[in-house]
């Protein structure tokens, strides 16, 4: 079990301070995604974004009021 | 931005990204068996060039994992915002397997792989092979869990429409694990991904040979995954054949697409190998057929019959009208919820509801909808055949090549011959051609799948939420940036690693163990 702690500390440290140049690039390409994903959640995909969806929306999304969606 | 249709860049936003996702998804499934392999040669034979193989692939498979992971995660984001509609009717459903597979692909599979990368010098010899063949377990349970997910999609089971809640509720969570398309595409996917970490270390196995380079090391390789690329090749095409035959119980209008069959045939049917098919006419002109292959294939008999696409319309038209009876019913539920004719009415017709939703379409109310227009919208159930059937063609001709190449790879590598540089080439220029394959079966199974983003129960375009097409389209460029990054940043790290080989990749003091030997 120490082992395996510490295999997952070196892992983690590994992710704070990389070393080799793969580790170097491999961390700096997460972190750029990261960054990207999360702004991308932010700006395009937020809670503010989002539709709402609910048995009411969806009652009248299917129900015979609401108009055909454009062609 | 107006005549741009907002679900048509929907879909293709989630395609791009399900496309882009699944570029890395397969390397990883079958590249991690693959490392396994050659770690449980190293554990048994003690010989420290597997280990080394194991290293040095385990490399590249570490760039591959990390240029993918998180990548599939914007999906999900348009779960909630492209697809609102969608995730409210089915998240019930939909929900837990992509959240087992959120902890799978985070917790699990990322912990094993961080204990595969720095556990070498930790862990004992087999408490590290255990590690990798976890590794390898992980990552194609968080594929179970997603396929578990998208085949309820091409055929929903153990769910059922609430008029209360107005979504699918799940009614019986073994009958979602255990749906018969999603095992079928389970074992056909990760199969594929197998496919294709073998051509991955083939490809560049052979290039190492052509250039002189790590031949002991690249000789090792090309015996294991030719190996396993044969055996993975087979198991297929002929779990490919169990897939076709799901389709062909649950979503015959796929199969008749697949097929361009347009009208029935006497059974047993035959297969089209060519033709090109005219959506106009219902007619596949210069076409090539071989009698009986289909109807035994989808059918598993001689005497039953697989219906064409005209008969399937026909009987969609059945469905629609059946399906305005639980369309009436469910507003009527809607006045008052303790209509109890009302209910037992819904009841009876329910399976047929999603038809009548084709409707709306075209007219507000449903009910109003005339012969002509039910037609109409019984027609719609129809794919566009042209581009299903030539990429089924493309992905099942590819299929059929890569049991020939690994098949004539192992035949040479087992008499330890590894001299005809016309077959090293042939390996080197395959490398991509899984990926090609693996991209068209992906196109089929949802593309097929059209107009439904549940198959019979709710239409694409009710699924998709009013986000603007100028949005979408504006997020969508965003993606295609994004992600266009990331694959060269992917690629030139794979070239750069792949160009060192194992020697300078590992800082290994000598070149790569001795040759093989005839006996070894």
């Amino acid at each position: 079990m120490r082992a395996v702690l510490d295999s997952l500390a070196d892992f983690l440290r590994a992710g704070a301070a990389p070393r080799t140049p793969l580790a170097k690039a491999i961390t700096f390409a997460l972190a750029i995604k990261l960054v990207a994903i999360t702004t991308i959640w932010l700006v395009w995909f937020s809670g503010d974004a989002r539709p709402p969806a609910d048995a009411a929306t969806v009652a009248h999304l299917i129900g015979p009021t609401a108009p055909p969606p454009p062609p | 931005m107006s005549h741009l249709d907002p679900v048509a860049l929907d879909r293709l936003q989630f395609a791009a990204t399900a496309l882009y996702h699944f570029l890395f998804v397969p390397l990883t499934l079958g590249l991690s068996f693959l490392l396994a392999i050659m770690e449980s040669a190293y554990v048994m034979t003690r010989r420290e060039i597997w280990r080394d193989m194991t290293r040095f692939w385990g490399k590249l498979f570490g760039i591959n994992f990390a240029m993918g992971v998180a990548t599939g995660i914007t999906m999900e984001f348009q779960f909630g915002t492209n697809w609102a509609y969608f995730s409210h009717y089915v998240g019930d459903i939909f929900g837990a397997p992509l959240a087992l597979e959120g902890l799978m692909a985070f917790f699990l599979e990322s912990t094993f792989v961080g204990l595969f990368f720095f556990g070498w010098e930790r862990l004992s010899k087999l408490g590290h092979l255990t590690v990798t063949w976890l590794v390898a377990i992980g990552s194609n349970l968080s594929a179970l869990w997603i396929l578990i997910a998208n085949g309820w999609m091409q055929h929903p089971v153990g769910a059922t429409f609430n008029p209360a809640t107005m979504r699918m509720e799940l009614t019986s969570f073994w009958d979602l694990l255990f749906n018969p398309v999603a095992q079928a595409k389970f074992v056909h996917t990760v199969g594929a991904g197998y496919v294709t970490g073998s051509f991955f270390v083939l490809g560049i196995s052979a290039y190492y040979l052509l250039a002189g380079r790590h031949v002991a090391f690249a000789r090792r390789s090309i015996v294991v995954a030719s190996a396993f690329g044969l055996a993975s090749a087979l198991c297929v095409v002929v779990l490919g054949d169990e897939s076709g035959y799901t389709v062909s119980e649950d979503q015959k209008v796929k199969l008749a697409a697949i097929e361009a069959m347009w009208r029935t045939e006497p059974a047993p049917a035959g297969l089209t190998l060519f033709g090109i098919p005219d959506t106009a006419t219902h007619q596949t002109h210069y076409s090539i057929k071989v009698p009986w292959v289909l109807g035994v294939i989808a059918t598993r008999s001689f005497d039953t019959q697989v219906p064409g696409l005209d008969e399937l319309v026909a009987h969609a038209r059945d469905r629609i009208k059946n399906g305005l009876v639980a369309y009436d019913a469910l507003e009527k539920l809607r006045q008052n919820p303790n209509d109890a004719a009302a209910a037992g009415q819904f009841q009876a017709h329910v399976a047929d509801l999603g038809h009548a939703l084709l409707l709306k379409r075209y007219v507000a109310d449903p009910r109003q909808a005339d012969d002509a227009l039910i037609a109409k919208a019984a027609s719609d159930i129809i794919p566009n055949v042209l581009p299903l059937f030539w990429a089924f063609r493309v992905m099942a001709g590819l299929g059929f090549y890569f049991i020939l190449l690994t098949a004539t790879v192992f035949w040479f590598t087992s008499q330890r011959d590894f001299s005809r540089r016309w077959l090293l080439r042939l390996m080197a220029c395959s490398l991509p051609l899984p990926w090609i394959a693996i991209e068209l079966g992906w196109f089929i199974a949802e593309y097929g799948r059209q107009p439904w983003a549940i198959d019979g129960v709710l239409p694409t375009f009710l699924a998709s939420s009013s986000v603007s097409a100028g949005k979408v389209l504006f997020s969508l460029a965003g993606f295609i940036l994004f992600y266009s990054a990331l694959l060269v940043v992917d690629l030139v790290l794979m070239r750069k690693y792949i160009k060192m080989g194992p020697v300078e990749a590992l800082a290994l003091p000598h070149a790569v163990g001795p040759a093989l030997a005839p006996a070894e």
